[in-house]
């Protein structure tokens, strides 16, 4: 049927033309008792248009500075000679390295074919990627956790209220701001009884048998933080305060960061000189097996599990 | 791994059921303009296509200490899908002034009448 057809109009290819050019919908004023008014479509065309319209000619700036024009070309001519030099150095780098999918290249043979053939023997991890990233690679995780402890710190110092404040006004921006949060919400309250033991236990399961299955350190912590979170939303800050106020939260990643420090440059001062060590792989699939990747996953599970606490807490409310 | 016509069948029916509540949910998600109605759409998503794609992956896969698991997280939407929707609901009731342009509001006791009446 042609679009000449006197028949084309209205009919179904008509229809779904129309549809796909945003002009007709079928389920129009079907499906809700009153739409929100949002823009029509066209205004919002225009407005983009107008936006890109301002962008493109700079209105701001040029023309009513010609200092300003003058910075702005030496501005760009100097970002684009960074660029091409980076650029450059960058590739110049590249052309070092091995082709890409060269079956010589070091990575291709020597250092998988490593993990995967003694990663068990050495490290005493049935899960190889736990092996590799608290064994072998146990330096990079421990800058993971101090970029996570970074993170909470940048946050406390952006977020956090000071106490010295007027406590009147205080409270009154505690009640507007917390006017919309759940409070003694019965559902809710029902619901964490029954996720939060089970979302902890399920944590601490994930991070003690990371160095057997899948998980670990991260993701365990993770879900523990989740649970936490979930207690307090449901619960309050006086039921999580108890256990978990700003000294815990101190104590606790600081002292998880230090001893994955210290327990891993033992073991990797031990290890490049040839020392004998404590610290055994153990007999792999056994719980107390793979050296220090037990230990070093519960201190990753605790460094996690806090900051995502911490994180919540900053964000709703400012302070434990 | 092959699997057996029996068991391929149903496993295939649950799971494209699975991914057309899917489909109609995020359909629903984008063109429904308004909260309370929006909701009614991502909670088909939650409550209805996740467990028939777990439920087709079960009868594709077989029983497992992986099944339980997958079964698991049919039961965590089960149960913290309704609970988002009703805390979402209830922030939207305490905060939108035009309610009753938006939704029909009626007494709980005349709700149940209503269900009596079959209406």
């Amino acid at each position: 049927m042609s679009r000449e057809d006197p028949r084309y109009a209205g009919s179904r290819w008509d229809k779904l033309a129309r549809w796909r050019r945003g002009e007709y919908d079928p389920t129009a004023g079907r499906l809700e008792l009153r739409e929100p008014d949002f823009a029509p479509r066209d205004e919002l065309q225009k407005l983009r248009k107008y936006a890109a319209q301002t962008e493109r000619d700079d209105r701001y700036e040029l023309g009513l500075d010609t200092r300003l024009r003058g910075f702005r070309r030496v501005y760009l001519a100097a970002a684009g000679l960074l660029a091409v030099f980076l650029a450059a150095l960058l590739l110049v780098t590249v052309s070092w390295l091995p082709q890409f999918g060269d079956y010589t290249a070091p990575e291709h043979n020597e250092v998988a074919r490593r993990y995967i053939e003694q990663g068990l023997e050495e490290t005493g991890a049935v899960n190889i990627v736990a092996g590799m990233i608290l064994d072998y690679r146990a330096f990079d995780t421990f800058g993971e956790s101090c970029v996570l402890f970074i993170a909470v710190c940048c946050v406390l110092m952006l977020l956090r209220v000071d106490k010295e404040e007027d406590p009147h006004s205080m409270a009154a921006e505690d009640m507007s701001d917390r006017y919309f949060e759940p409070h003694r919400e019965v559902i809710l309250q029902m619901a964490a009884r029954v996720l939060v033991p089970v979302s902890l236990v399920l944590g601490i399961y994930v991070v003690l048998n990371g160095h057997i299955s899948p998980g670990g350190g991260f993701s365990g912590g993770a879900i523990i933080g989740t649970g936490l979170v979930l207690y307090l939303t449901a619960f309050g800050f006086e039921r999580t305060g108890r256990f978990m106020n700003e000294t815990t939260v101190k104590l606790l990643t600081v002292s998880a960061l230090t001893f994955y420090c210290f327990a891993k440059s033992y073991s990797f001062y031990t290890g490049a000189n040839h020392l004998s060590s404590f610290i055994t792989p153990g007999v792999p699939g056994a719980i107390l097996s793979g050296g220090l990747i037990v230990y070093l996953n519960i201190c990753v599970g605790v460094v996690v599990a806090c900051t995502m606490y911490c994180f919540y807490v900053m964000f709703r409310k400012g302070g434990f | 791994m092959s699997v057996p016509i029996w068991r391929f069948i149903p496993a295939a029916v649950l799971i494209a059921a699975g991914v057309a509540a899917m489909a109609v949910s995020t359909w629903g998600v984008f063109r429904i303009r308004y909260v309370l109605n929006r909701l009614h759409a991502a909670a088909i998503g939650d409550s209805l296509g996740l467990p028939l794609v777990t439920a087709g992956l079960v009868v594709l896969y077989g029983w497992s200490l992986n099944t339980v698991k997958a079964l698991l997280i049919a039961v965590l939407f089960w149960l913290s899908s309704p609970v988002c929707s009703h805390l979402l609901s209830a922030l939207e009731t305490s905060t939108n002034d035009r309610l009753e342009e938006d939704c029909r509001i009626l007494p709980l006791d005349q709700l149940h009448s209503e269900g009596r009446d079959g209406k």
